[in-house]
């Protein structure tokens, strides 16, 4: 990054790209235009405006709420360039009350309506689509296995009876947000209404993505600065398989903030390891989704979204990938 | 005087002994580590620990206090935790294009208050005097943010007369230099120029009530020598005075009109800075903020000897 918040890209002329065509971050990268400024604007509106006007060319990422201001625009063109998308997040703290308790996050599990998550925080329906596999839709190790109460959900009913099953007696429940992450506030706002419809002393502390993740660091009670919940989001390279979904490890202390134990889960993210056919990891996927969700719930998938990409007329060539690439794109 | 201006100076030493102490302990007391910033989303608490240690955040916290202090009395404001360069150099790099708006602000509103003042206060209670109080009561009243998104909706998107965002500097041609900052001056300095006018007005309206302007006008005097030579003249202390304080105001709205224009300058920077908590830059920048704040007040009082012979310090 420059000194004045913007990062160039000069072609270097006496680089040979390989002679095939360009895929994902592989292929042939093939620099057609001779620079690139990446610039760093902070404000979306700003950003939109300077897309509009035609001083810039990409608006990488767009947020869902300004895509509409581009509709009026034929010189523009918005898409998605992401084959695979992103899931979000509703996490629980699963070492302090109430979410210790399997049944008070089974009744969460129950309370989760998809379609209010993403209408929140991706905007458009044709930018995401409801999705109960752990493993994402549309990728090798999509299952269904176990998904049933957010397959069919939202079932309040149900999830009251889970919380009378709990013993909850109004402990608070500390829900974290950042109100600079347009997806993760979206998603939070969605959880508190759902929650305080169903009857929970639900308080939302909503700050900076900084603070957020520095209190979700904390493994104390709430009544010293812990928290019950936070929302996330984290794209399909990093949950797609056993291997990379970070938030499905459930090995304790050791594990991604929140910090679930489940034994069970370990031994089949171990067993998928070991597995080289891909059948069996599939079989194994399966299994580690059912046990997630029957005893564990880790976390639960808020939906499946694809951010789109706002470009101008006069770009082509842009590669379909879940990050962005500068080569092989072209400026007529 | 010289005595007095040295005076003034020193007694800066203590009120930035004072900032210093009071931005590093509300920086440290507030949420936020940069240690989890940096090692991301997907971070364990043991990424974050080791971070932590690496970059000295692990200690506690008087140590790093006298840590910062002593590299200050040695002229160093620290290193950047983020961009891992000095935090002098980052200031250095970032103070041209604030600078230049302050000044660019400074300049449009004067010449734009005072004027609209000192007519308002000569023709109180008429049309004109309505205005520019609608003006004032306008400028007060709408969010610098606000008319930042109307200048760009008017200027840039519907007429495509200026650009909408960033900075030029002036080595790369005056009309590049100019587009790139009438926006951001326009919207900085509304909310000044209001203050001006009606600091002007009030204290014209009581030098123009005095026996000597009556006297003046008795005599025959030219209104605009009445007005200026005379009236504006004695007015100018409390005129000068809020200009002092308004520059505080021209700091906190630099922040949101460098982000809003996208301007690369020290607002922008320390926005920045604390959505990451890069406690050395906040530091660095306050500091600055507060010395520049410290040394315009300054120039104030020293400039009410200029405008009334009869102050003495």
């Amino acid at each position: 990054m420059g000194a004045r918040h913007k990062a160039v890209f000069v072609k270097n002329p006496d680089y040979v790209p390989r002679e095939e065509a360009p895929s994902f971050a592989a292929g042939g990268k093939i620099a057609k235009v001779d620079r690139v400024e990446w610039l760093y604007i902070p404000d979306t509106a700003t950003a939109a405006a300077a897309l509009n006007a035609g001083e810039a060319d990409w608006y990488e990422q767009p947020p869902a709420d300004l895509v509409p201001v581009f509709a009026s625009n034929k010189d523009i063109i918005v898409a998605t360039v992401d084959p695979l998308g992103n899931h979000g997040i509703l996490r629980f703290n699963h070492i302090q009350p109430p979410f210790n308790n399997l049944k008070l996050r089974q009744a969460v599990l129950n309370l989760v309506d998809q379609k209010d998550y993403m209408g929140a925080a991706a905007g458009d329906p044709k930018y995401w689509k409801t999705c109960a596999a752990l493993f994402g839709c549309g990728t090798p190790f999509e299952t269904s296995g176990g998904a049933d109460a957010l397959l069919n959900g939202p079932n309040p009913t149900k999830a009251k009876e889970l919380i009378q099953e709990a013993g909850y007696k109004g402990e608070k429940i500390v829900l974290l947000s950042a109100t600079d992450q347009p997806i993760v506030h979206g998603q939070a706002l969605v959880t508190l209404d759902a929650l305080r419809k169903a009857g929970l002393n639900v308080e939302l502390q909503a700050n900076d993505w900084g603070t957020l993740i520095t209190r979700r660091a904390s493994k104390e009670p709430v009544e010293k600065g812990g928290w019950s919940i936070f929302h996330t989001w984290t794209s399909a390279p990093d949950f797609f398989s056993p291997a990379v979904n970070l938030p499905l490890r459930a090995n304790g202390a050791k594990a991604w903030f929140g910090w679930p134990t489940d034994p069970k889960i370990e031994e089949l993210i171990d067993a998928w390891f070991k597995t080289p056919d891909l059948a069996a990891q599939k079989k194994l996927a399966a299994d580690i989704q059912v046990e997630a969700y029957t005893n564990d719930v880790p976390y639960v998938p808020t939906g499946q979204f694809v951010v789109p990409t706002a470009y101008r007329k006069n770009l082509d060539g842009i590669i379909v990938a879940p990050v962005v690439f500068l080569w092989n794109v072209e400026k007529k | 005087m010289f005595a007095y201006v040295i005076r003034r100076i020193l007694a800066t030493i203590p009120v930035m002994a004072v900032v210093a102490l009071f931005v590093f302990a509300l920086l440290h007391l507030s949420p936020g580590d940069p240690a989890t910033i940096i090692a991301g989303d997907t971070a364990t608490l043991e990424d974050i620990a080791r971070i932590r240690a690496k970059l000295g955040l692990d200690q506690p916290l008087y140590v790093q206090f006298v840590t910062w202090v002593w590299g200050l009395l040695h002229g160093d404001l620290g290193i950047s935790i983020f961009t891992n360069l000095p935090v002098s150099k980052l200031i250095a790099q970032r103070v041209e294009p604030t600078i230049t708006l302050t000044i660019s602000t400074l300049i449009v509103s004067i010449l734009l208050a005072i004027p609209m003042g000192v007519v308002a206060a000569w023709k109180a209670g008429s049309w004109i005097d309505r205005v520019v109080m609608v003006f004032a009561v306008l400028g007060f009243s709408v969010p610098v943010f606000v008319l930042a998104y109307l200048l760009i909706y008017v200027f840039a998107i519907s007429t495509d007369l200026l650009p909408v965002q960033g900075f030029v500097s002036i080595d790369r041609g005056l009309w590049p230099f100019l587009s790139h900052i009438i926006m951001p001056t326009l919207a900085l300095g509304m909310i000044f120029a209001a203050l001006i006018a009606r600091m002007t007005r009030a204290s014209m309206l009581d030098v123009l009530a005095q026996d000597y302007i009556r006297t003046a006008q008795a005599k025959g005097l030219a209104n605009d020598k009445v007005l200026i030579g005379h009236a504006l003249k004695n007015a100018a202390v409390p005129i000068a005075t809020i200009i002092g304080i308004g520059v505080a105001g021209l700091i906190s709205g630099v922040v949101v009109t460098e982000t809003v224009f996208a301007i690369p300058g020290l607002g922008r920077l320390t926005v920045d800075a604390i959505l990451r908590r890069d406690y050395p830059i906040i530091q660095g920048i306050i500091l600055v903020f507060s010395a520049a704040y410290v040394l315009v007040n300054l120039l104030v009082d020293l400039s009410y000897t200029v405008l009334d012979p009869r102050i003495r310090y």
